[in-house]
């Protein structure tokens, strides 16, 4: 092949690094910026939970 | 035998795929190997799962100990697991509102639930109540809350 076609290939390559990097950084980021933010979990709710077993602990500790 | 143009053409081709692996395994790094290192856990979340792991364990001691039937008991169960449902009570609402000051209260509170679910199990074992099941569930707890027990240490001197 001739030497300078080659020179040319490699001159391209090197040219279109920064752009193919660039497009790696644009997909992560793009990736990150699309991930579904933290879905807004319903509250605990403990006390209203536990109020029918605290309830019998209660009842057989007085009976 | 190379010429100097073929020597040159493959030192340069050498040069550039070299660069090309070293720069795309730093952006492969930068993507996905710190997050594979050390893999962040949202603290809130840690929380929340937490709180309900020990939930889980509360309903099962206070069940089991409702289950002797004995209301004796029942009593001592109930010493253990008042102070532990009142704090955990309350570590959901720190969950569930996680401001500062809930998250400098979260690991005492972690604290005391695991010591009212210790003394539980204590009692159910010495009695030959204690499922593996509760078992388990008050071990879980306890690993989830040991990422925020240290706090509660350090927040009062070792005292608590």
């Amino acid at each position: 092949m001739n030497p300078a076609l080659w020179l040319q290939i490699i001159s391209a390559a090197i040219s279109d690094f920064p752009e193919l990097l660039q497009g790696i950084k644009d997909i992560i980021a793009a990736v990150e910026g699309q991930a579904p933010a933290a879905a807004q979990q319903p509250p605990l709710t403990v006390q209203q939970d536990t109020q029918a077993a605290d309830d019998k602990l209660h009842a057989l500790a007085n009976s | 035998m190379l010429s100097v143009t073929g020597k040159w053409m493959l030192s340069t081709a050498c040069l550039v795929v070299g660069i090309a692996m070293l720069v795309g395994a730093v952006a492969m790094c930068t993507a996905g190997c710190s997050q594979a290192n050390s893999p962040s856990v949202d603290a809130r979340a840690l929380a929340r799962g937490t709180v309900e792991t020990l939930e889980t364990a509360w309903l099962d001691a206070a069940n089991a100990c409702v289950a002797t039937g004995d209301p004796a008991t029942a009593k001592k169960c109930e010493a253990f697991l008042d102070p532990a449902r009142n704090a955990l009570v309350v570590a959901a609402d720190a969950v569930n509102s996680w401001t500062a000051a809930d998250q400098s209260n979260f690991p005492c509170l972690l604290a005391q639930v695991i010591r009212g679910l210790s003394d539980t199990s204590t009692l159910l074992s010495g009695l030959k109540v204690l499922s593996d099941q509760l078992s388990n569930e008050i071990q879980d707890g306890l690993n989830l809350a040991s990422a925020f027990l240290p706090q509660c240490v350090a927040a009062d001197g070792g005292n608590g």
